[in-house]
């Protein structure tokens, strides 16, 4: 019976994850174009954008320096799928689905109770955090399996035989730290989370480790050669320049208050302690940690970045919030190692997203998921019992399975109703056309001149006329500045940043914002988005 | 017996001084409302009237905000004593900020009746962490009404588990209900929350006293007749102006949206988009926000008036203390902890229907049901025996550290930094430039004072003592004009330097904003404690 449950949860959170995905998204926006294309030009010629030859440790792309995790990944998929939408998204999409098995596999291992570990599975199959982030490319999406995987198999590999012979399944162990440094190499977020989950796994499962040493030396071997090739990366200036643009940590303001308040308390000893700006930066973080875990984040508003979240409900139902709060002192009366890593799991993983500035940030904890459908499911689980024998149980359950179906159809209805007419612009939505267009016809033209008002138009044209890499290579203009971001002017005859049009002779075609449509232009095309609104007018001058 | 009430009086003492101690002189000054409330004190006391000449009214107009009247009246005996000073505007909310530390106590001992021996400890430390309470503090030391709110809301909730033993307890505990609705808005619909679920949790017990509850109930509903009248007028227009249920803010988008769902036949889209759901989950939202780790805390709310400069609501160490509190009492599964969650859960009722959530004012009822926790907490942790065997001395040794370390950074941040980095806040500055415009006065035929910081005619009225038969005399009746107003030579409306500066005889008090620094006939500038100019005074 349960077998058929699994496969039905699976069925569904596949549908939810897969259907419709290269329209909702209405579009691919730059990030997702960029590992498209980077994951094409490895395919196609074993180079990134740049022309290195298999980059392990980073990908350039616009010199924000990506992890290879997702592009790797997206390689394959791309081969299976085509150079499109689909085939961008589909790695994130299957990891959504593969999270939901393993929210099953993990419960199960920890509870050891099938219904919980069904319950569990069916809300994170449902759940609005992860389907939006499983139907976008985000490698955060990816990370977060990697993650769940490796606590799992951290579980599994120490498991032995109850009289205190080491486990059998040891070889588990290389494999777990493989899974975590795969995380690693996927999301930025997890090169600090990984070591911290996986040290705190050693710590709290410390006397089960003992028993099974032979795997804990090939587990830091194989460790240690799969981080080499990053080392150089870490490192590197261009890394910590990454680090630093979203740090709160770089803030002039609280050192200035700080030293204000020294100097205001007397500039003695204590108040040198008491003000020190290590105090404020240190309240600063953990403003932002604490950002993550407020109700209006979880509930009611989820995150602000009409990117990562439709913007009509909370990242979780509002109706599991009782069962939240059920399931949390569930477990803390448990007291079991369960209870510590559950709780360490959740306290760890917004670590890295309390010291950037934009909080509370869905993608950059989204390795939190499971665990606030497990706690869900136990709160659920508790309540079940707890009304287990009463008469009026069936119009309960009834009462709560229409409030939580009609929570889904909310959901859904804004998902693919309302979120792509109201939020094209978020994904850049138009440049598809724009590029088919222009490739039909240039040739027709002596220059091709394209906006970059909406961002990152050269990768977009790249990734949907499907440019040869080599050729692009020779074929681009494009400059460094400090910080090291790319600004790509030219490919070819298309120009992206020009600025003096009357100079240029011969036969132009322009692809503009409506606003800024260049005089003595004949326009031939209006892109529209999903709202009807006009994104880009092409149009032409002769001569 | 004895060493229990020395404890007791010692914890009542510290509260005393932590709430009395330079009461007049931080907060660095007195804010509009609190000079709003003792001018009309003051006005009651000469004329029996308000400000508006209404006599003896049940809630008073003051800037249209409709103030609830409890705290005006209770002000008239210290502005009697000590006349109209800062001090004695403040008097009011010290002193019942200090009774309430006491009732507290009794409240623990009565709530805990089940810890029997340790029930005094917990008791007391309820009342230590109230009498060093942030939050209670902060609102001990200002004119704020909600202060003396809480203080009859937590002698109703005594009086009503006394109205267990002695029924009569109920009639007073009804008593003080209503004087807490007559205090401030939000225990007008929280204290009612309250009554309906205590009233469900203690039916059985209810129902054995029905007729001191009948008598309770119909004394309580006469002292509310005349509140009625207010709600429908007072209340309303207050509620009016700071609350989330404002239609044309947040429909727009829904209306939109249902409107493309009936174009594509989806007429369900009347209910996915129902302005109920939207005003719904701005309510929840506000609701949440008073349980955020910034808000108790970090930085409090936004109003620096709220809190010291870098302080939550709640001490760090009540981080620890709090959660082990609730998981105890969610063990003990007794009648009085479930009344407590409940007290905690509609505690921020009131404020979650309006905007600006959290909101350490309106959600002040909150007091003290998180030091009954932290005390709760602390008292079992100090009996739990941990895996190094920690001795009882070390523990309470570090208790000591962690507590007096928490509460001296606290009163560096209140004493020393707050003054100076929240003056503004505390509309600091209209004292001194109401006496330096006092010794210019009878020089010249009008003065002009800036708005820009708000209600500068009620600070002229307050410190230059205006005589309250006379200044009634000088309303005319109608709407109030937020910019402007007139009364004497005053007049209150921002300036307009270009036009103003032509004017002569004139004694002109505004922003550096609005006047030029350079410009001649300066009278004087009056400065923020941190040397940034509030007001520049000229005389044309």
């Amino acid at each position: 019976m349960h077998k058929i449950l699994i496969l039905i949860i699976l069925t569904l959170s596949l549908a939810l994850r897969l259907s419709f995905l290269s329209q909702n998204p209405p579009s691919l926006y730059w990030d997702e174009v960029s590992l498209g294309y980077n994951a094409f030009s490895i395919l196609t010629a074993g180079t990134d954008e740049h022309g290195e030859h298999f980059p392990l440790d980073r990908f350039i792309a616009f010199g924000d320096f990506k992890p290879p995790g997702y592009i790797y990944a997206a390689v394959p998929s791309l081969a299976l799928f085509g150079i499109n939408e689909t085939g961008v998204r589909f790695p994130s999409a299957l990891a959504g689905v593969l999270m939901t098995a393993g929210s099953y596999l993990l419960v199960l291992e920890l509870f050891r109770s099938r219904r919980l570990a069904l319950l569990a599975a069916f809300l994170f199959a449902i759940s609005p955090w992860s389907i939006h982030l499983s139907r976008g490319a985000f490698e955060a999406n990816l990370a977060a399996l990697f993650h769940l995987t490796g606590i799992y198999l951290f579980l599994v590999s120490r498991k032995g035989p109850s009289d205190g012979t080491p486990s059998r399944k040891g070889y588990l162990l290389p494999f777990s730290v493989a899974m975590f440094i795969l995380s690693f190499y996927t999301f930025n977020a997890n090169r600090i989370i990984a070591p911290v989950m996986l040290f705190s796994l050693s710590v709290l499962y410390a006397k089960d480790l003992w028993r099974m040493k032979r795997w804990i030396v090939v587990a830091g071997i194989i460790g240690i050669l799969l981080i080499l090739p990053s080392v150089r990366f870490l490192l590197d200036r261009e890394s910590r320049l990454r680090l630093q643009e979203v740090s709160i940590f770089t803030a002039l303001d609280t050192v200035v208050t700080a030293n204000e308040r020294i100097t205001r308390a007397g500039n003695t000893f204590v108040s040198n302690i008491l003000h020190n700006r290590r105090v404020l930066f240190g309240a600063d973080f953990l403003r932002h940690y604490s950002d993550n875990f407020s109700g209006r984040f979880l509930f009611t508003h989820g995150d602000g970045n009409p990117r990562l979240h439709v913007q009509d409900m909370g990242e979780l139902y509002v109706i599991e919030l009782p069962f939240l709060i059920i399931g949390g002192i569930v477990l803390i009366k448990k007291r079991s190692r369960e209870t510590l890593l559950i709780f360490l799991w959740m306290l760890i993983v917004p670590i890295p997203a309390g010291m950037a500035r934009e909080t509370p940030h869905a993608l950059r904890i989204v390795s939190i998921l499971p665990t606030y459908q497990m706690l869900i499911a136990l709160g659920m689980f508790w309540a079940w019992n707890f009304f287990k024998k009463r008469s009026y149980l069936p119009f309960i359950l009834a009462a709560y399975c229409a409030l939580l179906a009609t929570s889904v159809y909310y959901y859904l209805h804004h998902y693919y109703i309302h979120y792509p007419k109201e939020w094209g612009g978020e994904w850049q939505y138009g440049y598809k056309e724009v590029v088919e267009y222009i490739a039909q016809h240039e040739d027709e033209y002596d220059h091709v001149i394209m906006t970059d008002a909406l961002g990152r138009a050269y990768v977009n044209t790249l990734f949907y006329s499907q440019y040869p890499v080599e050729q692009y290579v020779k074929d681009r203009k494009a400059s460094r500045d400090w910080y090291g971001f790319w600004t790509v002017t030219d490919i070819g005859k298309i120009k992206f940043y020009n600025t003096n049009i009357d100079t240029l002779q011969g036969r132009i075609l322009s692809v503009e914002t409506p606003k800024s449509v260049p005089g003595g232009f004949d326009r031939l095309k209006e892109v529209r988005n999903m709202n009807g609104e006009t994104v880009f007018v092409i149009s032409e001058k002769q001569q | 017996m004895r060493q229990k009430y020395t404890l007791l009086f010692t914890i009542v003492l510290l509260a005393g001084i932590l709430r009395f101690w330079n009461l007049g002189a931080n907060p660095a000054s007195l804010d509009w409302d609190e000079a709003a409330l003792g001018y009309n004190a003051y006005s009651i006391l000469k004329t029996g009237r308000d400000e508006y000449g209404a006599f003896l009214p049940f809630s008073f107009r003051s800037f249209g905000d409709y103030k609830p009247p409890l705290y005006v009246y209770l002000s008239t005996i210290p502005v009697s004593v000590w006349g109209m000073t800062e001090f004695s505007v403040r008097f009011v909310s010290a002193f019942f900020g200090t009774l309430t530390i006491l009732i507290c106590f009794f409240l623990s001992r009565t709530v805990f009746e089940s810890f029997r021996h340790r029930r005094t400890r917990v008791a007391l430390l309820a009342a230590f962490f109230l009498a060093i309470s942030p939050w209670h503090i902060q609102f001990s030391r200002i004119a704020f009404e909600a202060n003396v709110g809480i203080f009859f809301f937590i002698t109703g909730v005594l009086f009503f588990l006394l109205g267990r033993m002695r029924p009569y307890g109920y009639i007073f505990s009804f008593l003080c209900f209503a004087l807490s609705m007559y205090t401030y808005h939000s225990p007008r619909l929280v204290a009612p929350l309250f009554i309906f679920g205590a009233g469900i949790l203690y039916m059985s017990v209810l129902w054995k006293h029905i007729r001191w509850i009948i008598i309770s109930g119909l004394i309580f509903g006469v002292l509310l007749l005349p509140l009625v009248h207010e709600f429908t007028t007072a209340t309303a227009a207050r509620f009016g102006s700071v609350t989330v249920l404002n239609p044309s803010e947040r429909l727009g988008k829904s209306i939109e949206r249902v409107e493309y769902d009936q174009a594509q036949d989806d007429w369900v889209g009347r209910l996915t988009h129902n302005r109920r759901l939207v005003y719904g989950r701005d309510i929840l939202a506000g609701y949440l926000d008073h349980f955020d780790f910034d808000f108790l805390f970090l930085t409090g709310d936004p109003p620096g008036r709220h809190h010291a400069p870098g302080m939550g609501m709640l001490y760090f160490f009540d981080l620890l203390l709090v959660p082990v509190g609730i998981l105890v009492l969610i063990n003990q599964r007794t009648r009085t902890s479930w009344l407590l969650f409940w007290w905690f859960l509609v505690a921020p009722a009131a404020s979650a229907l309006t905007s600006g959530t959290p909101h350490a004012v309106r959600a002040l009822l909150y007091l003290p049901t998180y030091q009954i926790f932290s005390a709760v907490g602390l008292s079992v942790l100090m009996r739990f025996r941990g895996v190094s065997g920690t001795s009882s001395i070390a523990k309470t040794f570090v208790f000591l550290f962690v507590v007096t370390l928490s509460v001296y950074y606290y009163l560096v941040m209140y004493w020393i930094h707050a003054p100076v980095e929240y003056a503004s806040e505390w509309q600091y500055g209209y004292k001194q430039a109401v006496e330096a415009v006092r010794g210019l006065e009878h020089q010249v035929d009008r003065i002009v004072m800036t708005y820009r910081y708000d209600q500068p005619y009620v600070y002229v009225l307050f410190y230059n003592q205006v005589d309250p038969v006379w200044y009634q005399k000088q309303w005319q009746g109608g709407d109030i004009e937020r910019f402007n107003r007139n009364f004497g030579k005053y007049e209150f409306r921002n300036l307009n330097w270009d036009a103003d500066k032509q004017l002569t005889k004139t004694l002109l008090v505004g922003t550096p904003g609005e006047i030029p620094d350079s410009v001649e006939e300066k009278v004087t500038d009056i400065y923020y404690p941190d040397g940034s100019v509030v007001f520049r005074i000229v005389k044309r």
